[in-house]
């Protein structure tokens, strides 16, 4: 497909690419010499429109054909089972899992066995206690709609069994589940065995050498699951002893100590119950291959409880009880080939991905059956590319709107819930809500009368860079992420969410005084055929500025030449503060903990964080992950040094 | 259909040679050529086969000696290229892009044996075979890196399947003049290189991508 210039022109929008170099008075000229500027124009926008059985707009820039079409609502939406322990004694942990890599040569292999580079940091404060494996693997033909022929290009993780015959890998991968306790040492480790396939990659994407990312943990960078460390010295050199990602063959241990910020300040031995981590997901964070590594399927679930949102609605904050109602949905946009009906990406396109299907924990448009009581939904954007604004609609009278509860940003909860009718989401942003089946279906209830109800993404986005700020009408099947089918009325023990309903003690900590702080701009633009921050491009050998632990800095974003990035720093939280000037206060579903700070065309949004605990390099980047794979990424690092560089 | 080794570029020559009178004998061939190999039967591989064309058109263009060749079959199938985009008037990222990648590949040594570097001009009217010669002894370029040229319909179509082309019109010609692509055709593994980072981190990079 070709960009229908004419119809981009009429909007009246686009925004021009900044000029950066001497370029852009030659560019005319030149286009002009190489013929572009006659390319024919194909009005893409309104033939797609016009199609129905839920075909997304794919986007006047994407050069994937439409997906054939597939009937919604086709096949029930699937919840991934858990990961469960295994003992020490298991065969997986032959090789003891220490805290020192284990950099002996495999002779199977000639790498070592473990592809970590690095111990694992203050493992001795709290010793893993419970064990987990995964093998990561080719998924056997799955399905993702019952119309289509079974998939054969997915990588996933399956239980940790050594047969992967028996115990197959899948998509999304599961879900591990793991536990604050104050008091109590509750850490993990998990083992993760690539067996990826070597050779060419089934459907042409996928890289077979991993870095498996926990998004949102407080961990250090020898389970952070980054793409690069320089620190590394000579190791980080040479791509066989890297230290970050593994390939066929090897394994990594990833060890999450499961304690809350500020665990290494004696006083707080369990670290400030303010900063509770809830929902997480992991994900492959290959340098330069996470786009198609993550649409591939390696993804997954990490869920946290604690002493009070425990998972159990009789205790606690007393929140729908996992797993039977508090519920994880993924979701990717996906394109799928029409020629050989296999998923798709352009790996050759810089600007990103946009499919044109919802895949929701794995299924095309699925349906989900509920009972008439509360039910907690995790929502996880997992891209590549797309922004979502999410409404709840009943098909059967689109004209009603619907509230529910948003309890979390990220997996933060919120110090109190906030009642919304819609919610925007980011590439890699969660939240978490309530919504309660019995009383919106009730007589004089929200959706009175309802028997299903969708979840729609009713924002308009044709181009992969950004959104547009307009809204398709509600009640469109394309743009149905769920159905949701209200059976029949079912105990509920969890608690009626009202605005008064308090979350503490997790709260927000307050901010320190702005003179305690360092102030640092980023400015994430498109430059030379690429995506970058400040002029700069990722550059593995580089660090381009220091934390110091303790010390809090304010970070400027900002968005340059008109497109949308959303921003992730691993290791470290924040709290959005500003956007464009105005403060984000209670009320805002910004209010709260943050680790992915979307930026929409033109926002500068003032964002303050904190380093506490763990020292070493991490990456900040824009979770648009083709962006990410195509240079928008760089490396900090945290001491007790710091410096004060503004534009790093 | 991977397993049969290909000659090098340098070495295809002959039936080039025959046309090698310039760009303008070649204003008329057309677009895409069928592939020269039969496809393979499973659907699978039939899809990858696609992907390949898709990926690496089997247009035909002309190399810095003015020499015929076709994209896919000529340059890319089975092989390890890294490929960039230049114009030989450029005066911003080329040269610097140019002598990054020239760096880059005297610090690999031995390991880039296997890696075919092409460059291809984003202005094939004026860049002929004999600019391009030019440009590669103005700016000490060995003799084994293949530039290409051709006719505007062709060039073009490769540079768009290769994403050096945007389909986003606020995309001008030369913002894709720094991003260079890495690809493992015989493996289907296609990367980037940002050929404005310094050259021991490109030659990093292609390390790592060549794993």
């Amino acid at each position: 497909m070709i960009a229908p210039s004419s119809k981009r022109a009429d909007l009246g929008t686009t925004p021009a690419e900044p000029s950066i170099d001497s370029a852009s008075t030659a560019k005319r000229r030149d286009l002009l010499k190489i013929g572009l500027a006659t390319v024919p124009m194909l009005g893409a926008g309104s033939a797609v429109l016009a199609q129905t059985s839920g075909t997304l707009d794919a986007g006047d820039v994407s050069s994937l054909p439409p997906s054939p079409p597939t009937t919604p609502f086709a096949v029930e939406m699937p919840v991934m089972p858990e990961l469960l322990p295994r003992p020490l004694t298991d065969p997986c942990f032959a090789r003891r899992p220490d805290a020192t890599p284990d950099r002996a040569i495999n002779p199977a292999t000639r790498l070592p066995y473990e592809g970590r580079g690095d111990p694992h940091q203050q493992r001795s404060l709290s010793p893993p206690t419970t064990l987990y494996a995964q093998r990561f693997g080719a998924v056997p033909g799955f399905s993702i709609h019952p119309s289509l022929p079974l998939q054969v290009s997915f990588w996933g993780a399956n239980l940790g069994g050594a047969d992967l015959s028996v115990d197959k890998p899948m998509v999304p991968m599961p879900t591990i589940v793991s536990r604050y306790q104050a008091g109590v040492n509750t850490a993990i480790l998990v083992r993760r065995f690539n067996n990826l396939p070597t050779g060419a990659p089934s459907g042409g994407f996928g890289k077979n050498s991993i870095s498996i990312h926990l998004h949102n943990f407080h961990g250090a960078p020898d389970s952070d699951g980054g793409p690069c460390d320089p620190t590394l010295g000579a190791l980080s050199e040479n791509p066989l002893t890297q230290g970050r990602f593994f390939f066929p063959g090897q394994y990594y241990d990833y060890y999450y100590n499961m304690k809350r910020v500020g665990f290494s300040n004696p006083a707080t031995p369990d670290g400030d119950v303010r900063q509770t981590l809830g929902t997480l997901w992991y994900h492959d964070h290959r340098e330069a291959h996470t786009a198609e590594n993550v649409y591939k399927g390696l993804c997954g679930f990490h869920l946290v409880f604690n002493e009070y949102d425990t998972g159990n609605e009789r205790t606690g904050f007393r929140l729908p009880s996992y797993p039977e109602f508090d519920i994880p949905i993924m979701f990717v946009d996906m394109a799928i080939d029409p020629n050989t009906y296999q998923a798709s990406i352009d790996l050759l396109q810089d600007g990103g991905h946009l499919g044109d299907k919802y895949l929701v924990n794995g299924k095309i448009q699925p349906f989900f059956n509920v009972r008439k009581r509360r039910y907690r939904f995790r929502l996880l954007n997992v891209g590549p590319s797309r922004f979502y604004q999410l409404y709840i609609t009943n098909p059967d009278n689109p004209a009603q709107s619907i509230p529910f509860w948003r309890i979390t940003n990220d997996g933060n909860l919120y110090e109190k819930p906030l009642q919304v009718t819609n919610m925007k989401m980011a590439v890699a942003e969660r939240a978490d809500i309530v919504v309660d089946f019995a009383a919106l279906t009730a007589p004089g209830g929200a959706a009175a009368g309802a028997t299903r109800l969708w979840l729609e993404n009713r924002l308009i986005q044709t181009n992969p860079r950004k959104p547009e700020t307009d809204l398709e009408p509600a009640g469109t099947v394309k743009n149905v992420l769920l159905e949701w089918r209200i059976g029949t009325p079912a105990p509920d023990n969890s608690r009626v969410l009202t605005r008064q309903t308090s979350f503490a003690p997790i709260t927000l900590p307050p901010l320190p005084p702005i003179e305690e702080t360092i102030t640092r701009h980023f400015k994430w633009e498109r430059k030379n055929g690429a995506w970058a921050c400040n002029g700069k491009f990722i550059d593995c050998s580089e660090i381009r500025f220091t934390m110091k632990r303790g010390r809090t800095e304010r970070w400027i974003h900002e968005s340059g030449g008109g497109w949308a990035h959303p921003i992730h720093n691993h290791f470290v939280e924040g709290r959005i503060v500003k956007r464009n000037g105005k403060a984000v206060g209670p009320g805002s579903q910004e209010y709260c903990r943050k680790d992915v700070v979307p930026l929409y065309p033109g926002d500068e949004v003032e964002y303050w964080v904190d380093a506490k605990d763990y020292v070493g390099v991490y990456p900040m980047h824009c979770h648009n992950v083709v962006h990410e794979d195509y240079g928008m990424m760089m490396l900090f690092r945290v001491d007790d040094v710091g410096d004060t560089n503004p534009m790093p | 259909m991977h397993a049969n080794s290909n000659p090098p570029v340098a070495r295809r020559g002959l039936m080039g040679a025959l046309l090698a009178a310039g760009a303008a004998s070649l204003a008329s061939t057309t677009g895409v050529a069928q592939p020269s190999v039969a496809l393979p039967r499973s659907p699978e591989e039939q899809s990858l086969a696609r992907l390949r064309q898709r990926r690496s058109p089997n247009v035909a263009l002309l190399d810095h000696n003015g020499r015929s060749v076709r994209f896919y079959d000529d340059v890319m199938k089975g092989r390890k290229v890294l490929l960039n985009v230049m114009y030989s008037v450029c005066s911003n990222v080329c040269t610097p892009a140019t002598r990054n990648l020239i760096e880059a590949r005297r610090l690999l040594g031995n390991e880039a044996d296997s890696l075919q570097f092409v460059s291809m001009t984003l202005t094939p009217l004026s860049d002929t075979p004999e600019a391009l010669r030019a440009y590669k002894k103005l700016h000490g370029i060995p003799a084994d890196w293949t530039f290409l040229t051709g006719t505007l319909d062709n060039v073009e179509k490769a540079q768009r399947a290769l994403g050096f082309i945007s389909n986003d019109d606020t995309d001008g010609l030369l913002s894709h003049s720094a991003m260079a692509r890495l690809c493992d055709e015989r493996h289907l593994r296609w990367s980037h290189v940002n050929t404005m980072l310094s050259p021991r981190s490109i030659a990093r990079m292609i390390r790592f991508e060549l794993v």
